[in-house]
């Protein structure tokens, strides 16, 4: 957090205690508000899943009886929900990597003074404007092999591309689908690395330009370095939201061919309410939570040892 | 809760409002009127109004029942009601999908409706259709929508590659090839991969080859000789490259857009693709026949359901509101906007099935229609199908093999 | 400025990939959003539509009530955006300036609140509505997406109000204000930016919200817009391509707006860095 604390004149880490100092208590009181509210709309729901995972459940939720942990082994022993998970990884990397990949490049452009500045930002939000389940509705029609219009354009430029059915192999759908997630990423992380550029002192490139240095120098002894803790946001809150994404792969494939596109949060979705069995969604959501919790811990943790030993 | 008991005292002024209206015209007011709330889901644009139209009808026709209608897209049907039953706030009446009926009524969330049904209403139906409705002996909903598959083929194109109408699955490939040398842009056959229905899509297929879902044990049949013989079928026309490209791309909507666009010379479809073909392709010449054969003539009947839920309070007046939906004229005027089959021996010879070849070949399969079973976890059974399929089309694995991983799980499920 | 037109056209020509990227789709969109049904699926496909046909957007208005979907989301959006700049501006206040017991603790709980999908939850939510007599009401949804987006407003007020130099609150409460004056003349209007952003993200969130509002608004006239242009695509047998690309491109217009007119406080805003 050091990029954070020395661009500001006063370090955040020394709270204001000033009134009545050692009444933290009653300053519970400013949280309170935000506790109740989502303890109620997510804390219930959250006990529900919670509780028809260790239940015999019938298709409409209710209750037959205590499972213990027999849903959880049921879902373990769930080739689809191995091979589901091993694709969760593929694609959480992938998008949540090509997201920062392209977004770091593209912020510092965007930070550049140029001549349209605003309106390349505005262009580069606009994957923002639309909902995830348009979005994949869209790009579901552009792809489409006969009638697609990314065939015609390719095709327009000469290239061989006339019916070829972007969809019909795992691979390629699934490529297809990763790169939507990327493109629909993108905004969110680069309003993110933005708005860490421009909390860069502008001084301390001054003072490095003095010292003799070059662009490159600048670009990768100060302007990375001081964007960590605001790259570190950006994984973990995307990483949370792409591995939970699921419109796009179900509107685009729906989980196919042959369950090569199913991801967890597919797979939860068919187990609930395609085949009834909410008792195992339930125990694949609360693995899926916990598969969360532990890489939020271990990142937050990993990264704070390495900020810390540096 | 503001927004609620707003809602509820704005409510009672209009009730008091408008009972001092009607006091002064008129005298007597029906105090305890039925609401029953039926959900609809749309087969296209049309249903929604339809049924609120009936609704309207109906409503006006009595004081003792109030009919209120909602209507969903399909796609949504199943998870919307899988919740509104779960929180105790599903609708009286609700349509579904005649598969997922035996999981619902085996879960204690439909009521069986045997003794609801007034004397003779029950028979009215063609019988196939209603018995589709049964499980273990109790009737649990009306077959509200019913359709055969065909085969429809593009005139122009087999004129142009110069074969006939084929009626066997050798004859089709042959056909097929033909088409196919006709341009890049053509492909003989559709062959379904992916989406809704990629399971009928194989049983026409299965079929025809003399197989069947369930053999006569009642175990699965999804890995017998003519299972295998049948997927083979597939195989050979999508080796022979006569089928449209990306078959596990291809989505039902997907094969009958390319048919629309003349891009495909022959696909297996039902009577709703006649309404999209009048709708943007009224210069189309095509033609429908029976599914091509190699042992057996098949067609895959589909059925749809309406069904009484168990928690409903008011299930006689939605009895009485069902009756009404499906009297001769009102079934009539159904099947005609939506181009489904007879559900009714009255219709049977309406000049509007029997005389319109495009409508008469549905009803001359009608008799070697075979069905879909109707077991609790037919959903789950048909999803590893459709894998099994996926990695048979896609030369990925040996289609004996991708078929018995799908057999042994529908036997596994049909032992839960 | 030539060297500055220079620097312009290399910034365009390093962008243009993704921008192309981006309005590919819009162009998709509004190709088939101008064809007639019957056009969409023919044997040569084409770019432009044989006339321009405003046809798709007047039934969207006129058959399909897409005008009130789009009250209902704003409604929603306006809505949530509000009850959780309620919640997340106290709390956010008290995490930059104030000490708090268990501060840690329920940073760690902002985070859990996001780390489950909304589809997992959505019979718990359903059921919760429906004990609390909220179906089909519009403001179950203005309470759950506050819930949901809540965490997210908090973070990124705390890191904004961070920015803050405290002097200026000290000076206030020197000249004899009091603690809650000093907030609301001093601190309060420095943050009105980050407010601004922070209400942005919220709304662009709720309005684009998709699961939730399916499942909890069933009658036709409350749906939200993605719901309304869902549904459109849902009849059985066929997608009307034609008014879904119609609906998406007015669903986009005012977001986009606002986008384009806040930009610049969009980015000075996000000085995050509150996740520690």
């Amino acid at each position: 957090m050091s990029a954070m604390t020395s661009s500001k004149p006063t370090p955040a880490t020394t709270k204001a205690t000033r009134p009545r100092p050692g009444q933290g208590f009653s300053n519970l009181a400013f949280i309170l508000p935000s506790i109740l509210l989502s303890f109620v709309i997510i804390g219930y729901p959250i006990f529900e899943v919670v509780r028809m995972a260790v239940s015999d459940v019938n298709r409409f939720g209710k209750i037959q009886g205590f499972e213990g942990l027999g849903n959880f082994f049921k879902v373990f022993e769930d080739p689809i929900f191995i091979q589901s998970t091993y694709q969760t990884i593929i694609w959480t990397v992938s998008v949540v990597g090509g997201t920062v990949l392209i977004a770091i490049p593209v912020a510092i452009i965007l930070n550049e003074d140029f001549h349209g500045r605003s309106i390349a930002r505005t262009i580069v939000l606009l994957p923002w404007a639309v909902s995830l389940a348009m979005t994949a509705l869209v790009w579901r029609f552009v792809v489409n092999g006969d009638f697609g219009t990314l065939n015609l354009a390719l095709t327009q430029l000469g290239l061989p591309f006339n019916n070829h059915p972007w969809l019909a192999t795992a691979t390629s759908a699934f490529t297809i689908e990763i790169l939507v997630g990327i493109l629909v990423s993108i905004p969110f992380t680069v309003t993110i690395i933005l708005g860490g550029l421009t909390s860069i002192p502008v001084t301390l490139y001054e003072a490095a330009a003095m010292d003799g240095a070059t662009k490159w120098q600048s670009l990768t002894r100060i302007t990375i370095p001081m964007l960590k803790p605001f790259l570190q946001i950006a994984i973990v809150l995307n990483v949370i939201y792409v591995f939970n994404s699921f419109p796009i792969i179900w509107i685009m494939t729906n989980g196919g061919p042959a369950n090569g596109t199913d991801i967890l949060i597919t797979y939860v979705y068919k187990q609930a309410f395609a085949f009834g069995k909410l008792d195992i969604a339930a125990a694949a959501s609360v693995m899926m939570f916990l598969v969360l919790l532990g890489f939020s811990v271990l990142y937050l943790f990993m990264t704070r040892q390495l900020a810390e030993r540096n | 809760m503001h927004k609620k008991m707003s809602s509820r005292s704005r409510a009672a002024a209009i009730v008091i409002a408008s009972t001092a209206a009607f006091a002064i015209t008129a005298p007597q007011i029906a105090l305890a009127k039925d609401t029953v709330r039926v959900r609809f889901a749309e087969y296209s644009t049309k249903t929604g109004p339809f049924f609120k139209d009936l609704a309207a009808q109906f409503n006006a026709s009595q004081d003792d029942i109030e009919v209120v209608v909602e209507h969903l897209p399909w796609p949504e049907m199943q998870q919307q009601l899988i919740t509104d039953i779960s929180a105790g706030t599903a609708p009286d009446i609700s349509h579904m999908a005649t598969r997922w009926m035996a999981g619902f009524a085996v879960d204690g969330a439909l009521a069986p409706i045997d003794d609801l049904m007034s004397d003779g209403f029950a028979e009215t139906f063609v019988p196939t259709f209603l018995d589709l409705q049964k499980v273990d002996g109790q009737t649990w909903g009306l077959p509200i929508a019913a359709s055969a598959r065909g085969m429809f083929y593009n005139k122009d194109l087999l004129a142009q590659a110069g074969v006939e109408v084929p009626t066997t699955w050798e004859e089709t490939l042959a056909a097929a090839e033909k088409i196919s040398a006709l341009s890049d842009e053509i492909y003989g056959i559709g062959v379904q991969g992916s989406g809704l229905d990629t399971e009928g899509y194989w049983f026409y297929s299965l079929w025809t080859h003399g197989g069947d879902i369930m053999d006569d044990d009642g175990r699965s049949g999804f890995a017998s000789d003519a299972a295998v013989a049948a997927t083979q079928n597939y195989i050979d026309l999508i080796k022979a490259g006569v089928t449209q490209p990306g078959v596990l791309s291809s989505n039902r909507e997907d094969l009958q857009n390319l048919f629309t666009a003349g891009k495909l010379g022959i696909v297996l479809s039902g009577p709703w693709l006649n309404a999209q073909l009048a709708d943007e392709a009224p210069d189309l010449d095509y033609g429908i026949a029976e599914i091509p054969i190699t042992t057996d003539r098949a067609t895959y009947g589909v059925t749809d359901t309406i069904s009484i839920l168990a928690d409903s309070d008011v299930k006689e007046s939605a009895m009485e509101v069902l009756e009404f939906f499906f009297n001769d004229e009102n079934r009539l005027a159904f099947g005609k906007n939506e181009g489904f089959v007879p559900v009714l021996n009255s219709m049977s010879n309406e000049p509007y099935f029997t005389e319109d070849p495009n409508m008469a070949v549905f009803l001359d399969m009608s008799p070697v229609a075979k069905f879909a079973p109707l077991v609790p976890q037919w959903e789950e059974m048909a999803e590893s199908l459709k894998s099994a399929l996926a990695k048979s089309y896609s030369g990925e694995e040996d289609p004996a093999v991708a078929l018995t991983a799908a057999a042994e799980k529908m036997n596994a499920l049909l032992d839960e | 400025m030539p060297r500055k037109v220079v620097h312009s056209v290399l910034c365009w020509l390093g962008l243009s990939p993704l921008l192309i990227v981006v309005l590919f789709p819009y162009a998709t969109m509004l190709s088939t959003a101008l064809k007639q049904k019957d056009e969409i699926f023919q044997f040569e496909t084409k770019w432009l539509p044989d006339t321009l046909y405003f046809g798709n957007f007047v039934e969207l208005f006129v058959d399909r009530g897409f005008g009130r979907a789009i009250g209902n989301s704003l409604y929603i959006s306006i809505g949530a955006t509000l009850v959780s700049l309620l919640v997340a501006l106290p709390a956010a206040y008290a995490l930059s300036r104030l000490r708090i017991p268990g501060q840690s603790a329920f940073r760690t709980y902002l985070l859990v609140t996001q780390m489950i999908s909304p589809i997992v939850l959505i019979i718990g939510l359903f059921r919760l509505f429906a004990y609390l007599g909220m179906i089909n009401d519009l403001n179950a949804l203005v309470f759950a997406h506050s819930a949901f987006y809540m965490a997210f407003a908090v973070w990124m007020l705390q890191s904004y109000f961070d920015t803050i130099p405290k002097e200026l609150e000290e000076a206030a409460w020197m000249d004899g204000a009091s603690r809650l004056k000093s907030f609301w003349r001093v601190f309060l209007p420095l943050c009105l930016p980050g407010i601004a952003v922070t209400s942005l993200f919220t709304f662009v969130n709720s309005w684009n919200e998709y699961a939730i509002s399916l499942t909890i608004l069933r009658e036709g006239s409350l749906q939200t817009a993605p719901v309304k242009i869902a549904f459109l695509t849902g009849t059985l047998y066929e997608t009307e391509w034609n008014i879904i690309m119609a609906a998406t491109l007015i669903a986009t217009v005012p977001v986009a707006i606002v986008f384009a007119s806040i930009q610049s406080y969009l980015i000075r805003g996000l000085s995050l860095g509150g996740v520690k």
